[in-house]
């Protein structure tokens, strides 16, 4: 084959590498991730299967491609990974095995990212279509791409369960406002309920008071101005005239205060 | 072109179209099935032949009248 | 003159026709103790003084002073109450013929500064 342009392959990956880049990009949440890495990986390497593990402590997020165009996402703990992932996890140095019955080999890669998360990396290829090894800083390259990626997607998943949080108490608090309202209300018409009812019994009290003050009062100056009179008048008149209105008037005297201390009572049973 | 630089299914992609280009819109069932080996689903197919058939009537125009063809694709399907 | 007692107690109207009798010699004196039979002398009899209580069933003292205001009866009122509430002097301070508001029970010396106060000043509002 006649070779016309020596910067053609850079210029074809450079681009594969730039459409991959805003392909992820435009992802917004890590399921979509994978269908998105299966577009544009076939344009940048030789593959039959790719596996993406993002590394958080005990957390794995896991992203699996294969070339007929299966995708999937899932998350897993670290212990889950197979012993081949777990070798080159441990060591930290790229790896790669053959299998002669299947005739795949697969290549795999560790990577330090940003705040002390790990990834691994690990491609499956037929030596029909080999991995070929040109394209190792290619992969680099997807590493970081999708470890950025990621670790973005982690944190808007992070700040939008921490915002549901917040929106959950939130909820909960203006429940307890609410709650705090209306008790604040029924204490509010309590009160005034009781204060109304203070208010009608002192009027009533106040008017049961004025009503005994004249009802006792006007029999007992009756009773107050016979005895007065009584040196002004010769004895005869007043044994005459006078004594039989006292006795009478002490009788109403007497009346009244029985009515009195029956309204008092009444008011009494009235109030409980 | 560096060939081991350019993975196999871009390959596999860019000769099929170019072919069926060339060859004035020739399509077989073996390239259906080369491009679904390489990896590309019916839709990414469909797209790829799209741009075969573009190329394809900007030929022909060229042709009739009288234009010559950006070398650079010729090229290109030779080298790949 | 002419003395008119308006009080329901038919005991205090003898208490204080007794007393009126004992200071003054010359008194005509009239006692009611149906209200209602007052009001209807007022304009025959035409008294020269009244005392009047205020608390009475179905006609008070207030409704003989307001019968009076709305005739245009101008006769001197001494209001003789057993009710010592403020509220009620106030209130009979608006009638401007009443000159005196004496507590019950008044004694004969009562009686006796209460008419020398009005034969003295003789114009009645000015010992109101």
């Amino acid at each position: 084959m006649e070779v016309s342009n020596p910067y053609l392959g850079y210029k074809i990956l450079f681009e594969a590498m730039v459409k991959f880049s805003a392909g992820i990009s435009m992802i917004k949440n890590l399921e979509e991730l994978p269908l998105e890495i299966n577009l544009h990986l076939k344009y940048l390497i030789n593959f039959q299967e790719f596996n993406y593990y993002f590394i958080k402590e005990n957390k794995v997020d896991c992203l699996w491609v294969n070339q007929t165009g299966k995708a999937s996402y899932s998350t897993c703990s670290l212990d889950q990974l197979d012993a081949f992932a777990q070798q080159v996890l441990e060591s930290g140095v790229p790896a790669s095995k053959y299998c002669k019955v299947s005739k795949t080999s697969i290549h795999s890669w560790k990577f330090y990212n940003e705040n002390n998360h790990f990834s691994l990396l690990l491609i499956r290829s037929h030596s029909d279509n080999p991995f070929a090894d040109k394209s190792i800083p290619l992969i680099k390259v997807v590493n970081k791409i999708l470890s950025a990626r990621i670790e973005n997607l982690n944190m808007v998943q992070l700040i939008h369960f921490q915002n549901q949080k917040l929106a959950r108490l939130t909820t909960a608090l203006q429940a307890k406002n609410k709650e705090i309202e209306a008790l604040n209300r029924k204490q509010e018409s309590t009160i005034i309920e009781k204060t109304s009812r203070l208010k009608d019994s002192n009027s009533k009290l106040k008017g049961l008071i004025q009503f005994n003050s004249h009802q006792l009062r006007e029999p007992l100056t009756r009773v107050i101005d016979m005895v007065a009179i009584k040196d002004d008048l010769p004895v005869e008149e007043y044994i005459s005239d006078i004594l039989p209105l006292l006795s009478e008037s002490v009788l109403d005297l007497d009346r009244a205060i029985i009515e009195v201390v029956q309204r008092s009572e009444v008011f009494d049973n009235e109030e409980n | 072109m560096d060939s081991e630089l350019v993975p196999n299914s871009y390959k596999v992609a860019v000769r099929t179209v170019a072919n069926a280009a060339l060859s004035d819109g020739h399509v077989e069932e073996k390239d259906f099935d080369a491009l679904m080996n390489a990896g590309f689903n019916e839709d990414e197919i469909q797209e790829l032949f799209a741009q075969a058939d573009l190329v394809n009537m900007l030929n022909t125009i060229a042709n009739i009248s009288g234009i010559k063809i950006d070398n650079e694709i010729v090229e290109l399907s030779y080298s790949l | 003159m002419k003395v008119f007692l308006i009080d329901d107690q038919k005991i205090t109207n003898v208490l204080n026709r007794k007393y009126l009798s004992m200071i003054r010699e010359d008194l005509e004196i009239f006692d009611f103790d149906d209200p209602e039979l007052a009001m209807a002398a007022l304009e025959t009899e035409k008294p020269e003084l009244i005392f009047l209580d205020l608390n009475m069933p179905i006609v008070s003292g207030w409704d003989i002073l307001t019968f009076m205001r709305n005739r245009k009866i101008e006769i001197p009122v001494i209001i003789l109450t057993s009710s010592s509430s403020q509220q009620d002097r106030e209130k009979a301070n608006l009638f401007h013929n009443v000159f005196s508001f004496q507590l019950k029970p008044l004694t004969k010396s009562g009686f006796n500064e209460l008419l020398e106060g009005y034969y003295l000043h003789g114009d009645y509002k000015t010992s109101l």
